[in-house]
């Protein structure tokens, strides 16, 4: 049914966006932007691939991924925080040196396909009609998504460890007041950010394409940091953007596959274009939530 | 006194910044077993050690210089102009366009100034989008800048597999060569006037940012927008001016690229070019001179990739790595004093 | 409760602070004793700040001890904190963004904070039942007004130990005149209860009767002291604090030039003004400003102030209204048609709104102040530095030179530089705030004499100002913020500061 596998593929595509928004969103609480999540998420994917390519375990591979993501995180966060680094400039950097580490040391793996991570049907829930299998009929990385949204908001919105690390997101001296270490927290957020955006690629490289491409991510974490503001800086609306997007990239190889006469060049602008409406959208709130902490970066980086 | 030791010490510390970073590369090319510093050797004498190799390099540096100088123009309008990328390409396509379907039948020195609008009206219509975003609705243009080179990526695309595409060239992706008297002219083998061109939208930018009153303007927008606002000045006005003459400049790089390098369009054409303008810009610190020296920089290193490609059969992209890593020395060691514009 | 006056909670000696070459605080001796309140009174810049921060350990002593219970220490805020030495800043150490339960969870020692949520917000209601300061644990402290937000952080500061003394930097500087009242019986009923209380103010009339002792602070040191069991004696505290000078607000009456007729500059009917949280403020205001007169604007801060002068100007639109200027009507004119028609603002907050990173001082006087001239496509800076160095305002008030930094000056310092650029302009109309803010006295009366000056040749000028005695001394009449009306123009000869305190009370509870 068209529906069920528009709604399918909007999961799949979406999900490694969705755990991009995760990161990022994490990151930009504890006020700070990293555009190095696009790096981030390449890396995790070849780390994931390599990994599960050799060791034939999934599991392995998503924890290799997450690794990967951290350390690159933990470079941004060093440059940022300990040195104090311009964080858009550093993120574009980080970004580079993501995919150019990953072009580089996953040529050799070029599209060839692995196993990697199969649909696991959820007995009784799959059978609903319609989204029954759309939903639940999918890999476990997509079930740890929906998970991780509760989580998420949790650890931020209810444990004092998330209090902190928004505060840190709002105003650092009152954080440092307190005598908690405002930077440490902001390395946690930043490095925690990283690992899960890694955990997106690793969806998109052994989850749902079962290979390797270089630059597979194709802007996919830079669309992450756009939609975290439509989201609101919260993981609960995070799935918003992210199944919009990914249901953007589904109508688009549901099309073709039906053999719809369409560019796909211009299909493919579809994701982005929507990305730009979010955009838009975002900014007709009234209320904006971004951190204190994070505007002022933004508002002072043309010239820093 | 104070000063020129304070001078000599922060460039010594950036020396060293990027000596570690080299040596980090050289590492990391050590695990992929070759000699590194016989592949450093290679790169120099390949670039550096003949008049090939410094026309490659200068080739390759004019059209970062004119993406940084754009970026620098919006940075300091208060503006993170990250679009250059998709701003060039759309440049290259316009100017691609004329050159294929208008200007064949006219003398060359028309065309080319033809060439020339396209490449700058794509350029602009594309930042200015962008522009209009941000002004209008208030839009992170860091955000819409990097997006739209993905969408730019795909129109350019879309012409080039489709209506711009070759007829003669079988399966592959490209626009017929332009005519020969629509190329720039060369001053060497394979160097085109543009590099002149790129140091002389430098040299005006600078001067236009250091004395004039629009610069000036430019530089309270870029330092605090609401001082500007209280000063009766139109931030939105000037801000889209800025984004539009930043546009126009990496469009023109982009008709450049088309009548001065590569002659025909493909999807590659200019790729990565747009990032490697704005790295060069910041690592300037959005000064137009110095973004002269640091697009050469830029433009070296790629050429070298080049070098580590060939005497080791290591993969190009290597070199993307190598500039990262340099760019993350200089981010390293920060812009240290603060300079007063 | 009986002081115990042998055994002080902190002692200092000869306590000591320098920054770079400036000497903020010296020997100072200070003691602070239980069940006492001590008022630390001394004019703006006088160190009164930077002494509480060093009790509280933001800042380190130069040289010179502290002794908690007889013990030397060398204090860090964690370490107050655990000795029971808490402070309410100046610029409150809460975040917006977040509820005021959060805010007080956040500042909790760790034994207190694994309690039940609802034990906390029980402590919480206690508190403010106690002391009478109600608060509301789940709202967002961002849309608390000034006093709410206090109150958060005093019972913050109250939560986070086994408090015995407290500090308040200037906090009646956001209250209301009642509240401020209501504030100090607060500070009565916790002496009574047995904390030690330091209070920092430069406003002496408002603590002289709480206060067991007061000490006086002057350039960095103490100058006076005196107990409340001797009586006190105001004009001695006055002029210590003033260093001598105890003529504090000059009469301008007879040097203001008489104006035979009426010329109205500007008109604003019907006024509504919104904040940036679409609030109305003031609704259905009326304001008009003629030639050669200086309106004093009196209200509660950020009772809109601010936005009125913004709007005014230009920086917001108002929507609802007209405004005329000249007889033009200009109520959807830009900025850029208010500057050429003579307008000129002095910000309340000038780093904001007027201070550019990076560039010199003369560059920001380019910015709507003297008419500047152009040398082909640039700006001819020649001639702006000469009509600088020439200029009687820039060097009344006070400018420090010109090829510095702005943005690396004091907050005074930035003040000055607006004002004397602004007059400089010689404009139609002047809107300042707080002009005279974080400045000395004699530079004080500089400015207070530049008004009048520029009143004489015929400016309009609208006054915004904390200080009623000088909102009274220098204007020629006076409009009050009453809640969310502007009053008619009230005659300063003729009201009192009482009266007008009254209207800007007044209209608070009538709102609510």
């Amino acid at each position: 049914m068209f529906i069920t596998s528009l709604l399918s593929g909007a999961i799949q595509c979406g999900t490694s966006v969705l755990y991009g928004i995760y990161g990022e969103t994490v990151t930009e609480r504890v006020g700070v932007i990293n555009l190095g999540t696009e790096g981030c998420m390449v890396v995790g994917a070849l780390a994931a691939y390599v990994c599960t390519y050799h060791t034939k375990s999934p599991l392995l591979g998503i924890l290799m991924a997450a690794i990967g993501g951290g350390v690159l995180a933990l470079l941004h966060a060093i440059l940022v925080i300990g040195r104090k680094a311009n964080q858009l400039a550093t993120g574009l950097t980080i970004m580079f040196l993501g995919l150019g580490l990953t072009s580089f040391l996953g040529q050799q793996y070029v599209s060839v396909s692995i196993d990697g991570l199969s649909m696991i049907p959820i007995p009784v829930l799959s059978g609903i009609p319609v989204i029954g299998t759309a939903l639940f009929n999918q890999d476990i990385l997509v079930y740890v998504s929906y998970i991780l949204c509760p989580l998420l908001c949790y650890l931020l919105f209810k444990t004092r460890l998330g209090l902190l690390l928004r505060a840190t997101g709002e105003d650092e001296e009152v954080v440092f007041a307190y005598g908690a270490n405002p930077k440490l927290l902001r390395y946690i957020g930043v490095v925690l950010g990283g690992m899960i955006s890694a955990i997106g690629g690793a969806q998109l490289a052994i989850a749902y394409t079962h290979t390797w491409i270089e630059n597979m991510t194709n802007g996919r974490g830079i669309i992450a940091v756009a939609l975290v503001v439509l989201a609101g800086y919260h993981p609960k609306k995070a799935m918003i953007g992210a199944y919009i997007f990914g249901g953007a990239q589904a109508l688009q190889l549901l099309l073709q596959a039906q053999g719809v006469h369409i560019s796909t060049f211009i299909l493919q602008m579809f994701p982005y274009l929507f990305t730009i409406c979010a955009l838009f959208f975002a900014s007709r709130k009234k209320v904006q939530a971004m951190p204190a902490e994070l505007k002022k970066i933004i508002e002072s980086s043309a010239n820093s | 006194m104070k000063d020129k030791t304070e001078s000599i010490k922060q460039a010594l510390l950036t020396v060293l910044a990027l000596a570690v970073m080299v040596v980090i590369f050289g590492v990391f090319l050590m695990t992929q077993g070759v000699n590194p510093i016989q592949i450093y050797g290679d790169m120099i004498v390949s670039t550096l050690g003949n008049s090939y190799g410094i026309g490659q390099v200068v080739v390759k540096s004019s059209p970062f210089i004119m993406v940084a100088v754009a970026t620098a123009i919006s940075a300091k309008a208060g503006l993170v102009n990250v679009g250059g990328e998709g701003q060039l390409a759309i440049g290259a396509l316009l100017a691609t366009f004329v050159a294929v379907f208008v200007a064949k039948s006219m003398p060359g020195p028309v065309g080319i100034l033809l060439m020339l609008v396209a490449g700058a009206l794509g350029g602009a219509v594309w930042s200015g989008l962008a522009g209009l975003m941000k002004v209008k609705a208030g839009m992170n243009e860091t955000l819409t800048t990097v997006i739209m080179n993905y969408i730019a990526y795909d129109i350019v695309s879309f012409f080039v597999y489709g209506i711009l595409k070759d007829p003669e060239s079988f399966s592959w992706p490209m626009s017929p060569e332009i005519a020969d008297k629509l190329r720039l002219p060369e001053i060497y083998v394979g160097v085109s006037i543009g590099i002149f061109g790129a140091v002389a939208v430098a040299i005006v930018t600078w001067l236009v940012l250091k004395k004039s009153a629009c610069g000036f303007r430019l530089r309270v927008i870029g330092g605090n927008a609401e001082a500007a606002k209280h000063a009766g000045f139109s931030v939105a006005k000037i801000q889209m001016a800025a984004m539009l003459i930043s546009g126009a400049i990496s469009g023109i790089a982009g008709m450049v690229e088309i009548a001065g390098v590569e002659g025909r369009l493909r999807t590659t054409t200019g790729v990565n070019y747009g990032y490697y303008g704005f790295l060069a810009a910041w690592m300037a610190w959005n000064n137009p001179l110095a973004a002269i020296i640091t697009s050469v920089v830029i433009g070296f290193l790629c050429v070298a990739g080049n070098v580590l490609e060939q005497s080791s059969g290591l993969p190009s992209s290597g070199t993307k790595i190598l500039m990262a890593l340099v760019l993350l020395g200089i981010l390293w060691k920060g812009k240290g004093r603060k300079k007063c514009s | 409760m009986k002081i115990n006056k042998f055994n002080p909670i902190i002692k200092t000696n000869q306590l000591k602070i320098r920054f770079g070459d400036f000497v903020a605080n010296q020997n100072i001796n200070l003691s602070v004793y239980a069940g006492q309140i001590q008022s630390i009174v001394g004019e703006n810049g006088a160190g009164k700040s930077t002494l509480m921060k060093m009790l509280y350990g933001t800042y380190k002593p130069t040289s010179g001890e502290i002794l908690v219970d007889r013990e030397r220490v060398h204090m860090t805020p964690q370490i107050a904190m655990r000795l029971g030495i808490g402070m309410v800043f100046q610029d409150f150490r809460i975040i917006p963004a977040f509820t005021a339960f959060e805010n007080i969870m956040m500042a909790l020692p760790k034994e207190k904070r694994k309690r039940p949520k609802e034990e906390i917000k029980k402590e919480i209601c206690e508190i403010s039942q106690k002391y009478k300061i109600p608060v509301d644990p789940d709202m967002l402290v961002g849309q608390m007004d000034l006093g709410q937000r206090q109150r958060v952080e005093i019972i913050k500061v109250l939560m986070m130990g086994k408090m015995r003394v407290l500090i308040f930097d200037e906090p009646t500087s956001v209250l209301t005149q009642q509240e401020a009242q209501e504030f100090i019986k607060m500070l009565q009923s916790m002496r009574d209860d047995g904390y030690a209380i330091l209070l920092i103010t430069h406003k002496l009339h408002e603590v002289m009767a709480c206060s067991d002792v007061i000490t006086v602070l002057r350039h960095g040191e103490i100058v006076e002291k005196e107990e409340k069991e001797n009586g006190y004696d105001q004009e001695r505290l006055i002029s210590k604090m003033m260093g001598g000078e105890v003529t504090i607000h000059t009469d301008y009456e007879d040097q203001k030039k008489v104006f035979e007729k009426e010329e109205v500059l500007l008109e604003g009917k019907d006024m509504s003004i919104y904040n940036a949280q679409h609030r109305e403020l003031i609704r259905h205001g009326n304001l008009t400003m003629k030639a050669g007169e200086i309106i004093g604007l009196a209200g509660i801060s950020g009772r809109g102030q601010r936005e009125l002068l913004e709007t005014l100007f230009g920086v917001n639109v108002l929507k609802m209204g007209q405004l005329t200027i000249d007889g033009k009507d200009m109520t959807k004119s830009s900025i850029r048609d208010r500057i050429e028609a003579g307008m000129a603002l002095v910000s309340e907050d000038p780093k904001r709104d007027n201070v550019v990173a990076g560039m010199k001082i003369y560059e920001h006087f380019a910015l709507n102040g003297p008419e500047i001239s152009y040398k082909k496509v640039g700006i001819n800076w020649k001639d702006l530095t000469d009509k600088m160095d020439t200029s009687k305002a820039v060097k009344e008030l006070g400018v420090p030179e010109k090829t510095r930094e702005l943005a690396t000056l004091s907050g005074g310092n930035i003040q000055r530089c607006m004002l004397a650029r602004a007059v400089m302009k010689q404009p139609k109309i002047l809107l300042a705030s707080y002009p005279s803010r974080g400045l000395d006295v004699g530079t004080v009366e500089m400015v207070h004499q530049t008004l009048v000056e520029l009143r004489n040749q015929g400016c309009s000028i609208l006054l915004v100002s904390e200080d009623l005695e000088e909102l009274l001394s220098v204007s020629d009449s006076i409009v009050v913020i009453s809640g969310d009306t502007l009053t008619e123009k009230l005659d300063p000869k003729t009201t009192s500061a009482l009266e007008i305190g009254d209207l800007m009370i007044g209209g608070k509870e009538h709102e609510r």
